[in-house]
């Protein structure tokens, strides 16, 4: 079964539009990941100053 | 300005009725076109995911005892897998299903897309047995078994193959199949590092109940691949369960073929002074005595010619217990190539552990040689410095010193030359006037 060629070209584009699509939540994914990754740098940072702040006040 | 639509993605795009008609030709390359586009994509996404997961993985770690944290990434990951599971559907839906395509990605042996339209196609018995699916699905399996003859020898591609296309005998055992199958057969046997090298051995030999020939040829080939090349130690350890495996005896070990294949391997293992592989092949395939000498004499002659001697030499000739005539034979066929490249200082050595008689070193063909040598390293700058201190011994006629091309070099030389010491041997050497 052959099919039309305008579908084929139509699919080309719908291929082409859900590739966009997937990239567009593809980065946004990452971007995600990204800010998770920070928080949880932020958050060593701050345990960190918090136990150094903690020393001093017990020198 | 062309019409526009949206597609199922909500993009916007060009609409169908905007396109112009192409050929038939053009139209199954647009179909291969977008098949091409569909299957990077899928790979594309299946990457980028693990990748995700990966980097996620890796957080959720670090986040562990943090709640609000750990729900954001497994929100994260919900969100990545859905994604995929999004886009494959998306795309699964343009696949476009025809059977051309499928008959040229089986031609072309492009297995990934094969399974992407067939999966689409779902095709009738009737369908699947026509001569032309069935030619083409046999082109296909040749090259998956070729495939994975240089591989793994896996046999996953090849019975997938055979059992979606429902292939029949007929098709499956003609000479070129048969062939892949066997090579694919005897990689299996060489992957023995794998757990599931036996596994894929009977599965292949179950789908194609090879004939007792077939196995030996095989073993045959998968053990002279073994030996080749990249030597495959866990082979040839093992090389006892393989043969149980195959319900091989020992007399097939004295076939001509695996002598000779075992005979060339002893003698490389030996010139690349591998003594312990050398002993393993020796012993595992029970040389004969003279296959052991004949091996010996070729690996002497390699390590000579090599210019090492005494070191593993010796080992060579004890190991394969060459008689003097081997010996000498071996060193009267290295030691012109030496002295041609000028390589006195190496000659001097080999000469000195094993001597030849002066009638040998003064035939035409070693002074040639020596004459050859000589002239290369003369026409070197610091040449004459490599030649002065190994020239005497090696008996070189005076028609050689006193030739034309000789004279001029070491004239030349000795023009370089400042040290009073090497002034007064160079003249001698060279019969050049005070």
């Amino acid at each position: 079964m052959s099919e039309p060629k305008t579908s084929l070209k139509q699919k080309m584009l719908n291929v082409l539009g859900i590739k966009k699509v997937y990239e567009e939540k593809n980065d946004a994914i990452k971007k995600k990941i990204k800010d998770v990754k920070f928080r949880i740098e932020k958050k060593k940072k701050d345990t960190k100053i918090a136990e150094t702040l903690d020393l001093i006040s017990k020198l | 300005m062309p019409q526009t639509q949206e597609n199922p993605s909500g993009q916007e795009v060009l609409s169908a009725e905007s396109l112009e008609a192409t050929s038939p030709e053009q139209e199954a390359n647009d179909e291969i076109g977008v098949i091409d586009v569909i299957t990077d994509l899928e790979g594309k996404v299946f990457d980028a995911a693990a990748e995700n997961r990966k980097s996620l993985d890796a957080l959720s770690t670090e986040a562990a005892g943090d709640s609000e944290l750990s729900l954001s990434i497994e929100d994260i990951l919900k969100e990545n897998e859905a994604l995929v599971e999004e886009t494959n559907a998306s795309l699964n839906k343009e696949v476009p299903v025809s059977k051309d395509s499928l008959l040229d990605f089986l031609q072309s042996g492009d297995l990934e897309k094969v399974w992407v339209v067939f999966d689409q196609l779902e095709l009738s018995a009737e369908e699947l047995s026509s001569p032309e699916i069935q030619q083409a699905a046999q082109a296909c399996l040749v090259m998956a078994l070729e495939d994975s003859a240089v591989y793994k020898g896996e046999s996953f591609n090849a019975l997938r193959i055979m059992e979606n296309f429902r292939m029949s005998a007929d098709v499956v055992n003609v000479a070129e199949v048969r062939q892949a199958a066997s090579a694919c057969l005897a990689r299996s046997l060489e992957m023995r590092w794998t757990e599931i090298s036996f596994v894929q051995f009977d599965e292949l030999n179950k789908k194609f109940e090879f004939s007792r020939d077939e196995i030996v040829e095989a073993f045959r080939k998968s053990l002279e691949n073994a030996l080749s090349q990249t030597y495959n130690d866990l082979y040839m350890r093992t090389l006892d369960e393989i043969m149980q495996k195959l319900e091989l005896s020992e007399d097939v070990l004295k076939s001509a073929e695996i002598q000779k294949t075992g005979e060339e391997a002893f003698s490389k293992m030996l010139a690349s002074r591998n003594e312990q592989r050398a002993v393993g092949i020796k012993d595992k395939l029970h040389l004969s005595d003279e296959a052991v000498k004949k091996a010996g004499k070729l690996a002497l002659y390699d390590i000579l010619a090599d210019g090492d001697y005494n070191l593993f030499s010796d080992k060579i000739i004890k190991l394969c217990d060459l008689p003097q005539t081997e010996v000498q034979d071996s060193v009267k066929r290295a030691v012109p190539g030496l002295l041609a490249e000028g390589r006195f200082k190496d000659v001097q050595g080999v000469l000195k552990s094993y001597p030849l008689d002066d009638e040998y070193m003064n035939s035409l063909f070693v002074q040639e040689s020596t004459k050859s040598g000589l002239i290369t390293r003369l026409r070197e700058f610091d040449g004459m410095n490599t030649i002065l201190p190994h020239l005497e011994g090696l008996q070189v006629s005076d028609e050689i010193i006193d030739s034309p091309e000789v004279q001029d070099l070491a004239k030349e030389a000795l023009s370089r030359e400042t040290n009073r010491m090497n002034i007064a041997k160079i003249k001698e050497v060279f019969h050049l006037a005070a």
